[in-house]
């Protein structure tokens, strides 16, 4: 049937982790990774994302970004940053209850030898100190070759949950 | 076979302040996604809020919500919104939309999860005298299960028209 | 309850059911909106060195919702992407659109596009012309087969400089039955995929 959302990896932590990666990733059509009830063995951990080449998380300083931080508790941030070695979806996740990360990302041109990997991405969350707090905007990897997928980790310790999935628009 | 699944589609086809979408939420899915469109009334301008119903049936309006969301208007000068302890979460399909309506796509998280919080992502845009375009992000801080969602306004300003249709993301394991 | 599998050896499932359906399961599980994708395809071009790309196709009478994305826009020269809409087969290019987005720049630079009057919605970011100055969008579209109601839309969009988020009006009652694409600040020729699908309902 013409028109679908195909999942093509996916892994729900169930024991604790150092990190989560999803590939897959084959060919010339948006991708979609959703993540739902995300959090750390230790509290006040910053949870990080990269992507992969061959399977393996592209650690160079090649990420850009641009962010919206929608706040509760004061003004909204304007986040930013260049030739980074990953992208900080939040920087101190918390692991008290009810305090997990949730979002969608969008991904471009990840098959692409010869241009750039895009990611979109809106998230939400409660951070350490119980403040909901979010993030939307998009980064680009700037190098020219195909991505296979996404890692998550956080800077230190590990994952304790979460269930993390790729999706083929096709 | 595709891992995103209609369950359930609602037309409004008469003037109501509220709707409330029972019976959508199971642990079949974690995330949800709500797109509505074509919500409006002849003569009042609703704004379009969200509350969760939980798994007995109750529309949750204690002050356990926080929000916020930026007003991205055409005709003026940006808006930040935000609010904490509230009994809803403001902002979520449209804003004043009168003969003109909106269209939103809304992504809930773990709203069946009885340990975890119910949070929320939105997008729409909607038409008061302008387009307005709104990003939302909410949570529902209650460690229970819900089952459901109510569109209403608190102004309890009518609607006649629309539809909401919501949408499951399997999970394969 | 959504309906899942068919044949042997699938994947686990909360729910289960038999996992063979009889051809009047089909049928009536069809009629029903049940079986098959909640996200349909309805057309795909990609171009290359073109002045505009028109998708006139989008079976805007049976869809309420859209989504279009846009993939890997790379001007001729330096440009960015917009859209307009065809109103019953007549491309609506005058100064009557409306749209407010945030963007940011990676560098830092924040701020905000608006506007009550243009003659077009913002799709992809301005770029420049390395191969590598690309961008890409998704963008959902509203009511646009339903004569009585203006389309809106909502998208998220980046490229290699900038991000940008937010969403627009045609705001005009009308049937939108055809998408159109083109550089909107320099007319320029440009390379790019785009994919239009419907969003299901019964």
């Amino acid at each position: 049937m013409a028109g679908q959302l195909i999942q093509v990896d996916t892994e729900t932590v169930t024991s604790a982790v150092a990190s989560v990666t999803l590939t897959g990733i084959d060919s010339d059509d948006v991708y979609m990774v959703a993540f739902n009830n995300v959090a750390p063995t230790v509290d006040s951990r910053a949870l990080r994302f990269r992507i992969t080449k061959s399977g393996s998380a592209d650690t160079t300083a090649n990420y850009d970004y641009a962010a919206k931080l929608f706040r509760t508790d004061a003004a909204f941030n304007n986040l930013s940053g260049t030739n980074l070695t990953y992208y900080e979806l939040e920087s101190g996740v918390g692991n008290a209850t009810g305090e997990a990360f949730n979002g969608i990302h969008y991904l471009f041109n990840f098959n692409n030898a010869s241009e750039y990997s895009f990611v979109t991405f809106e998230n939400a969350g409660l951070n350490l100190n119980a403040l909901f707090i979010g993030k939307q905007g998009g980064f680009v990897h700037t190098v020219a070759s195909a991505s296979d997928g996404v890692q998550f980790y956080f800077s230190t310790d590990n994952i304790a949950s979460g269930t993390f999935t790729l999706y083929k628009v096709v | 076979m595709s891992n995103l699944r209609l369950i359930n589609e609602t037309e409004i086809t008469s003037s109501v302040s509220s709707v409330d979408i029972t019976d959508v939420f199971s642990a079949d899915f974690d995330i949800y996604k709500i797109v509505t469109n074509g919500i409006e009334d002849t003569t009042d301008t609703p704004s379009l809020h969200i509350r969760f119903i939980n798994s007995s049936g109750s529309v949750i309006s204690a002050s356990n919500y926080d929000y916020a969301y930026l007003n991205m208007r055409s005709e003026g000068s940006f808006a930040e919104n935000r609010g904490t302890n509230q009994s809803y979460i403001r902002g979520v399909f449209s804003f004043s939309n009168a003969t003109h309506s909106q269209g939103s796509v809304t992504y809930i998280f773990n709203p069946y999860l009885a340990t975890s919080y119910t949070f929320g992502l939105s997008q729409f845009s909607s038409y008061a005298t302008a387009v307005r375009s709104i990003k939302n992000i909410g949570v529902l801080k209650q460690t229970a299960s819900m089952t459901g969602f109510q569109l209403f306004d608190i102004d309890n300003t009518d609607f006649s028209e629309g539809i909401i249709r919501t949408y499951g993301l399997r999970v394969d394991s | 309850m959504p309906f899942g599998y068919t044949g042997q050896n699938q994947p686990n499932q909360t729910v289960s059911n038999s996992g063979v359906f009889s051809i009047t399961d089909v049928a009536e599980l069809q009629s029903q909106g049940k079986l098959g994708g909640s996200l349909e395809f309805i057309a795909e071009q990609t171009v290359s060195d073109v002045a505009n790309l028109s998708m006139t196709s989008i079976k805007e009478n049976v869809y309420d919702v859209h989504l279009l994305e846009v993939i890997g826009y790379n001007p001729v020269s330096s440009d960015r992407l917009g859209m307009q809409f065809f109103e019953s087969g007549t491309r609506e290019s005058a100064s009557v659109y409306q749209y407010a987005y945030q963007y940011g720049y990676y560098n830092g630079s924040f701020g905000e596009n608006k506007s009550t009057g243009d003659d077009h919605i913002k799709i992809c970011p301005d770029e420049g012309t390395d191969s590598t100055d690309t961008s890409s969008a998704y963008c959902y579209i509203y009511n646009a087969g339903n004569s009585s109601k203006y389309t809106f839309t909502s998208q998220q969009l980046l490229g290699t400089d900038f991000m940008r988020f937010g969403g627009g009006v045609l705001p005009q009652a009308s049937t939108v039955d055809g998408i159109y694409l083109f550089g909107d600040n320099t007319g320029s020729n440009f390379s790019l995929t785009a994919k239009l699908y419907g969003v299901k309902q019964i």
